[in-house]
């Protein structure tokens, strides 16, 4: 698992943080009228035809009545000074002997100057300046609105529906200073659970959006959205999508189901695991996303198809069938994997998005970019991976029951969808032993060639193998003794290093730099408890950071 | 032949308005409070009373509840209370000692409910959340046609009639098909906010039995106290399951019971 950014996406990432919403605000009071008997209907057709010749009510048109002949059905749209006043709007049925029923809400006591500040233009260059990059006025028109506020004021506003790509925002802006007054989402969908199977044939429930007659990967139930996009082994669509992100995502371009049973293994597991993952960093540390600030979250599975895996270059090989990437803003790519006949380095490659602490390692990567921003290069890049892989195994560890095997929590990372073939172990690194795999698990054994960035994936093993040593004790093969703080305790060094690692560290940290980190950090964290400090200082002694 | 002498007073049309119930007689006192000659036994008789259930029932609903893609389930326990009514019935009395009463009592009472229910979690399978809360007065009326066999008894102008019979009850009972709960994120934890409750109907076949002292006011009037109890059970039907309801139970009356026939 390399950590690849993409250049484009890179660009959006730099406007993207532009785009605040604003909370839904709750509906403002409106004076509701429901005129139905014969003393009612009578005043409110009178307050029509009065409101109508003053100018505060402008017909919207009528329709006939398609399950009651006769009977038509008019409509009118609150105004003041010409101005259209949000929401409200009035109903009148009629036959031919006249006015049945007054439906509708009426807003009183408007009285504000609606001679805008900020032109048409203006308000269009606004609307698009306070959206995503990409985005696009939907329908490309501005209207100026009076939007009743929650205090029982008004405001006078521009107001159009800003399409982002995967969203469409009905805004409201300030008529003046061109600021969001109100926007939520306009994208009609509604919540719904469904159940699906992973790539291991697990069951687990999936937290979509009804869209119409389908279910889309899109959980509402969390604070950030998170959305699993499916490129159906179209990786041009990808390169698109990466370019124009995020205004070049499609509705079709969510993975979606019909019947909200999935069975879309890579997509079931992206999309839950990456929840699961959210879960973890609230639930352990109360830390809101990636970002701390519940950015959205965007998982895209099938970037190729498994069956041109031979016909692939190298590169696009290494890239989107044996590995997966988080590309910065909350992107993560899940790797195809080979057919089952295939093996690559002498094992297995399932879909990688079905291993837990594979996504918690991919998700991590977006921790660290919002924190620490340890450059990925060198020892820094190192411990940027190292960071992911404990991070990686710690939601495993939460999640599931400790033990070998498929999922199962262990000190292997990735064991779950890259297995044994030729080569005897699972799994593309291991915390406990980084030298099963080749990788250093001592500081005097780093890489110090130019391969893999410096060793980001190699020299990983030395900062894992303390994680481990701190965690469950033991001699290293080298010598020098840990007492670790036992796995019942395991919840302490998970906090340690997050709280180091997205606290006190630079982008240009060392391993010794995350040794003091850690230790400042036990400090600080379990003053009353030294043996935490203690574990933490000598399982980096064990591993060569003094 | 029989003759039809009941002539309400002012008080006595206030009594009947409250729905009370009576005891025939066979002495008649005038109005001048002297005695005539014993009229003929009654034949026909009247009772209109003012009960009360005195106890409450129980019943439970162990129901289905799917949330979030999976089968939770709650249960709620129902306390039904007691509650004023009222009866009505009509007696012919076969000889002296026994007749056949038609009797119908209608009753509205209210139930309050405790609930405990396991709501599924969002994002995973079996991690279910235990809500409880309660409900007070869901609807629970229940009407009941008597059908019952009189042994009629006393001395003078004390009368004791017992009967015992069958019970034909119509059951409307209000009955929560789902517990309403809040969760917000992480959804670990789930709050009771209310029940979501229909109706439903029941018509169980019972026995009804009981025991009435009165005293003649008049030849046509005459106050009475009964203690009675009718009981019954059916099943209704709660979101396809079905859920055991019992009917009726202890009642304690006052009222009048009015001859309107006597025999020569």
């Amino acid at each position: 698992m390399t950590k690849r950014r993409h250049a484009g996406l890179w660009l959006a990432a730099l406007t993207i943080g532009l785009g605040g919403t604003v909370a839904g605000a709750a509906e403002p009071s409106a004076k509701a009228v429901a005129a139905t008997s014969r003393a009612a209907v009578v005043e409110w057709d009178q307050r029509i035809g009065a409101m109508a010749s003053r100018g505060e009510l402008r017909l919207i048109g009528t329709r006939e009545d398609t399950m009651l002949p006769g009977r038509t059905h008019t409509r009118f749209a609150q105004m003041h000074q010409g101005v259209p006043v949000w929401g409200g709007e009035l109903v009148r049925q009629d036959d031919a002997a006249g006015t049945l029923t007054v439906f509708g809400s009426v807003y009183e006591g408007v009285s504000l100057d609606t001679r805008p500040g900020l032109g048409e233009n203006g308000a269009r260059t606004a609307f698009l300046k306070n959206a995503p990059a990409g985005s696009t006025l939907f329908p490309d028109e501005a209207t100026l609105t009076i939007l009743p506020k929650d205090d029982g004021s008004f405001a006078l506003t521009w107001r159009a529906r800003v399409f982002t790509g995967d969203d469409i925002l009905m805004t409201f802006l300030d008529a003046t200073s061109g600021a969001i007054v109100h926007q939520y989402s306009d994208r009609q969908g509604q919540a719904a659970v469904g159940t699906g199977q992973g790539v291991l044939g697990d069951s687990k429930k999936m937290s979509v959006t009804t869209q119409g007659a389908t279910f889309q990967a899109q959980d509402s139930l969390r604070p950030p959205t998170i959305y699993t996009l499916d490129m159906k082994g179209n990786l041009s669509r990808l390169t698109t999508i990466f370019n124009r992100f995020p205004s070049a995502i499609l509705p079709s371009d969510y993975a979606a189901d019909t019947d909200n049973n999935w069975t879309d293994g890579a997509a079931v597991d992206a999309h839950t695991y990456a929840g699961y993952t959210y879960d973890y960093f609230f639930k352990r540390f109360g830390r809101r996303g990636l970002d701390n600030a519940n950015i959205t979250i965007r998982s895209f599975v099938h970037p190729v198809r498994r069956e041109d895996v031979l016909a692939q270059p190298a590169n696009i090989q290494g890239t989107y069938y044996l590995n997966a990437f988080y590309a910065g803003v909350g992107v993560m790519v899940y790797g195809e994997g080979l057919a089952s006949t295939l093996t690559a380095g002498g094992q297995r490659w399932n879909y990688l998005a079905g291993a837990l602490d594979v996504v918690g390692h991919e998700l991590t990567h977006g921790v660290t970019d919002y924190s620490s921003r340890l450059i990925y290069q060198g020892e820094s890049g190192a411990l940027n991976e190292a960071f992911s892989d404990m991070m990686g195994t710690a939601i495993e560890y939460y999640y599931q029951t400790a033990g070998s095997g498929s999922m199962r929590a262990d000190y292997l990372v990735g064991e779950d969808v890259v297995t044994a073939a030729a080569f005897p172990l699972s799994g593309l690194r291991s915390m406990q032993d980084p030298t099963a795999f080749g990788d250093p698990d001592h500081y005097g054994e780093r890489y110090t060639g130019t391969q893999d960035n410096g060793g980001v994936h190699i020299n990983s093993g030395i900062a894992n193998k303390a994680y481990y040593l701190a965690i469950e004790g033991g001699t290293h093969r080298l010598g020098g003794r840990v007492t670790g703080v036992g796995v019942a305790n395991r919840e302490q060094i998970e906090r340690v290093f997050y709280r180091a690692f997205t606290v006190f560290l630079v982008p240009s940290s060392t391993f010794a730099a995350a040794r003091g980190a850690t230790m400042q950090a036990a400090r600080e964290l379990y003053a009353s408890n030294p043996a935490v400090e203690a574990a933490v200082a000598q399982a980096w002694s064990a591993v060569g950071v003094n | 032949m029989s003759r039809f002498d009941f002539r309400p007073s002012a008080s006595l049309a206030l009594l009947l308005s409250l729905g009370s119930l009576a005891l025939a007689q066979d002495t008649q006192v005038s109005a001048s409070g002297a005695v005539k000659s014993p009229p003929g036994d009654a034949r026909i008789e009247v009772g209109l009373s003012f009960a009360d259930v005195l106890g409450t029932s129980t019943f439970s609903a162990a129901l289905k509840q799917r949330e979030y893609a999976e089968d939770g389930s709650f249960t709620g326990s129902y306390k039904v209370k007691a509650a004023p009514g009222a009866g009505f019935d009509v007696q012919y009395n076969v000889s002296s000692k026994f007749g056949v009463r038609a009797g119908f009592q209608s009753f509205s009472r209210k139930s309050d409910a405790t609930f405990e229910a396991q709501i599924p979690h969002p994002f995973f399978f079996n991690q279910q959340r235990k809500v409880s809360g309660s409900q007070s007065g869901l609807g629970f009326s229940e009407k009941a046609v008597t059908l019952t066999g009189v042994y009629r008894g006393g001395s003078g102008k004390w009368k004791v009639n017992v009967e015992a019979g069958v019970a034909y009850f119509t059951v409307n009972a209000t009955v929560a098909d789902r517990v309403n709960f809040g969760d917000v994120y992480p959804y670990d934890t789930a709050t009771f906010s209310g029940v979501a409750s229909s109706k439903h109907k029941v018509s169980p076949i019972g026995f009804a039995g009981g025991l009435e002292i009165g005293r003649q006011l008049s030849d046509a009037v005459a106050v009475v106290a009964a203690g009675r109890f009718t009981g019954g059970s059916g099943e209704i039907d709660v979101s396809g399951t079905k859920v055991s309801v019992k009917a009726g139970g202890a009642q304690g009356r006052i009222g009048l019971r009015l001859t309107l026939a006597r025999k020569k």
